[in-house]
Order: C-alpha cells, then sequence, then structure tokens
C-alpha cells in the first residue's frame, strides 16, 4: 500500500515536471520564431557586434528594436517619408536608446529607413538588392562614427 | 498508460532542454568575425595560470543589450564631421533668414556666381523657403495630378523636413555631409542681403522629382533669365524651364498639395 503511493506520487511529480517543461520549451520556441531581426553596430574603432534575433516592431512613424534579452531598445523616429514605387522611404529623424533604465539620444549624422509593408518583394532604389515583403531595413551613422543597420522582419506592424 | 506518459513528457523536456538550453543563448550577441580562434591543445598540459589573458578587441559589448558605447559615453559630440563649410558659418536663425519686407526688391537669379563677400543661405531646420516667404500671395498653380487632399501625393502619409537634412529631403536625401558630392546647379544671390542660394540636382525618386513630373518641368541650373524658380524647405531652391503651365518667375511650394504659389499677383 506504502509502496503504491509513493509510485502515484512519483508519476505526478514526473508529470508536473514534464508539462512545466513542455510549456517552458514551446514558450522559448515560439519567441524565438518571432524576433528574426539582424542588427549590426560597427563602432568607430572597427570593432564589431551583431545581435542575432532582434524584435522589430513599428508602431505609426516610429521603429522600436529591441535586443534578444530584452535589455536594450532601440526607438528609431522616422520623417520625410516618401515612396519608391512600392517601398516607403524615410529619413533617420531621431535615435535614442533605451537601456539599463536610463534613456540615451543618439546624435545621428545620416541614415535612412526602408519599409516595405506590401505583399511583394521590392527592389531597394539604385540597388540591385530586394526587400522581402513586410521587411525593414535601416542604415544609419552616428555623430560619433558608430555605423548601424538593422534588417529583418517586422514582427509587429499596423495591418 | 499512466505509467508512460511522464516517460514521454520527460524525453520531451530532455529534447527541449538539450536543443534549447545548449544552443547560444539569445541576448547574446554572435561573436564578430574577427575574433581569435581558441589556442590549439598541447600534447603535454600546461600549467594551470592564474587567469586567462583578456583577449586584445574584447567582441561582446561589456553590457548587454546594444552596445553605444562610443556615442553615449562620449560628451559632448564631436563636430569634426566632414560637413560644408556653411555650417561654420551659420548664425541664429533670426539673423540669418534674409529680410522679407513688401519694399524689397526681388531676388535676382541672372548671377553665375555670388560675389566673394557675399554668404551662403543658412540650413533653418525649418520650412523656411528662401527670402519669399510669407510674401507669395500671387495666382496658385494647382498641380496637374489635381491631388484630391492634403499629402495625397505621399498617399496621405504628411512629409516634413528632417531636421538634420538639407532641404529636409525634398529634392533628395541630401544629408548634410553629401552636399559635397551633390551636383551643384547653379546659384540664386539676393544682392540686397549678400545672402546666395546654391541649388543643387533633384535626386530622382524624391518628391521634388515628383513635382517636376507632375508640372511636366524640366530642371535647368539656376543663373540665367526667365525661369521658373521653386522655392523649397529649408531655403532651398531649384530652377526650371517655363512651359505652358508654369511661367517664369518665383514660385513658394506648397508640400501638402505639392502646389506652386506665384511670387508674383
Amino acid at each position: 500500500m506504502g509502496s503504491e503511493a509513493r509510485t502515484v506520487r512519483t508519476s505526478i511529480l514526473r508529470l508536473g515536471l514534464g508539462a512545466l517543461g513542455l510549456s517552458v520549451a514551446f514558450g522559448a520556441a515560439g519567441l524565438r520564431a518571432d524576433a528574426e531581426g539582424v542588427t549590426r553596430i560597427q563602432q568607430s574603432d572597427g570593432t564589431v557586434q551583431v545581435y542575432r534575433d532582434s524584435h522589430l516592431r513599428l508602431v505609426g512613424k516610429t521603429l522600436w528594436i529591441t535586443s534578444a534579452d530584452h535589455r536594450g531598445r532601440l526607438q528609431v523616429v522616422n520623417g520625410a517619408c516618401s515612396f519608391a514605387g512600392e517601398l516607403q522611404r524615410c529619413l533617420t529623424d531621431a535615435v535614442t536608446l533605451h537601456q539599463h533604465g536610463r534613456t540615451h539620444d543618439i546624435a545621428i549624422d545620416h541614415g535612412t529607413v526602408y519599409l516595405n509593408l506590401s505583399d511583394a518583394a521590392q527592389v531597394l532604389p539604385h540597388s540591385g538588392q530586394q526587400l522581402a515583403p513586410r521587411n525593414v531595413l535601416v542604415a544609419f551613422r552616428t555623430a560619433h562614427g558608430t555605423y548601424v543597420s538593422v534588417r529583418g522582419a517586422l514582427d509587429e506592424a499596423p495591418q | 498508460m499512466t505509467r508512460t506518459m511522464p516517460a514521454v513528457l520527460a524525453i520531451s523536456l530532455i529534447a527541449a532542454l538539450s536543443s534549447d538550453a545548449f544552443a547560444a543563448p539569445p541576448n547574446r550577441p554572435a561573436p564578430p568575425p574577427r575574433q581569435a580562434a581558441p589556442p590549439p591543445r598541447q600534447a603535454a598540459p600546461a600549467p594551470p595560470r592564474p587567469a586567462a589573458p583578456p583577449p586584445a578587441r574584447p567582441s561582446p559589448p561589456p553590457t548587454q543589450g546594444f552596445n553605444f558605447n562610443h556615442d553615449i559615453n562620449a560628451r559632448p559630440a564631436p563636430v569634426a564631421q566632414p560637413r560644408p563649410a556653411v555650417t561654420q558659418q551659420r548664425p541664429p536663425v533670426t539673423q540669418q533668414r534674409p529680410p522679407v519686407t513688401q519694399q524689397r526688391p526681388p531676388v535676382t537669379n541672372n548671377a553665375v556666381r555670388p560675389a566673394p563677400n557675399f554668404r551662403r543661405a543658412p540650413f533653418t531646420n525649418t520650412s523656411a523657403r528662401g527670402p519669399y516667404q510669407g510674401r507669395a500671395h500671387g495666382a496658385v498653380v494647382q498641380n496637374p495630378r489635381h491631388w484630391s487632399g492634403n499629402w495625397q501625393w505621399n498617399r496621405g502619409l504628411a512629409w516634413e523636413p528632417a531636421p538634420t537634412y538639407w532641404g529636409g529631403g525634398f529634392w533628395g536625401p541630401f544629408a548634410l555631409g553629401a552636399l559635397a558630392v551633390a551636383a551643384l546647379y547653379g546659384y540664386i544671390v539676393d544682392p540686397q542681403s549678400q545672402v546666395y542660394y546654391p541649388s543643387y540636382q533633384v535626386e530622382p525618386d524624391s518628391p521634388g522629382a515628383q513635382l517636376l513630373q507632375n508640372y511636366g518641368l524640366q530642371q535647368t541650373p539656376c543663373g540665367a533669365d526667365n525661369l521658373v524658380v521653386i522655392w523649397g524647405p529649408d531655403n532651398s531652391v531649384i530652377c526650371a524651364f517655363p512651359n505652358d503651365t508654369v511661367g517664369p518667375g518665383n514660385y513658394d511650394l506648397d508640400p501638402t498639395t505639392l502646389s506652386l504659389v506665384s511670387e508674383s499677383p
């Protein structure tokens, strides 16, 4: 009797752990499948950091780029938007870094944001490259000589 | 059945952990290509060292999140960017803007090159449109495309000048640093205020190019007489040959409707 009760308790414990593990595993897989943006930052001294699985979110004229660890968020405000065919081209108006509970304004020298909100791939102006549907390409240079490029599919965008 | 279910779930858990937990952490940036490979192992075990020497150029950022240490730790921002000399000469906007008075004679556009003592019109970071801002009360030359509402030429998306760009990007996404390579297209000279306004070639696919296409205008370098002179954002100006739709003279640009307002009544 005591042995059977112990066996039942052990089975219930294993069942609970298994269910918990499955939920954690599927949850992690789901998050990773959403964020596929790649952020490349080339410092003025030549060193390069590449941040994969960046989360890209477009809210109005603002593009939010969140690092995979959710510690850093880049806020890119677009301005002077125009269309080149179906491709929306904006100038980088302002960039703000939200990180470690602080907000830093990043001085921008120049930059451009390309948005393809259509359902077909679009050719970038003066380029042979294509931008896939609902993809974004960001390239800007800061006043301190840091080159930043972001490319990937929008995880959240206005319909 | 009840005895096999926990085993199946446990196997799933192990499989999930082996593919997820042992993979590279998602919050860690990928190592750069120049990261040095680990040294090959020696046949004999090396004596233990007190600490591994740090790499010469650490590739991972010192903090999590994004690495903008060069930008947020360095103050103030350097001003050594390759910008045109006009930015060095720029006085406050209120002093630089050409005086706008009703008695003021019109700006001439027949000077090929400004006198050496003339200064360049400033970037205003506003929607200032040359010496005719506020003075263009003449006839409106409606855009032949007849855009139905404001910003319809831009699919209803409000276009606005970007402060960091010459001309607000209307005639092309010319950054300040790119002005040196932009094609100069003549000058407009204001002899009274001794200010000159350089003109640059309109870039294809820009809003300004769309304006020219709508009116059937062909851009030409400023300087000759009897040209269509269009004043755009941030004291920018371009010139075009007149046609049946637009006669010679000075025009103020209305970016909301992409229409032209004549300076002369």
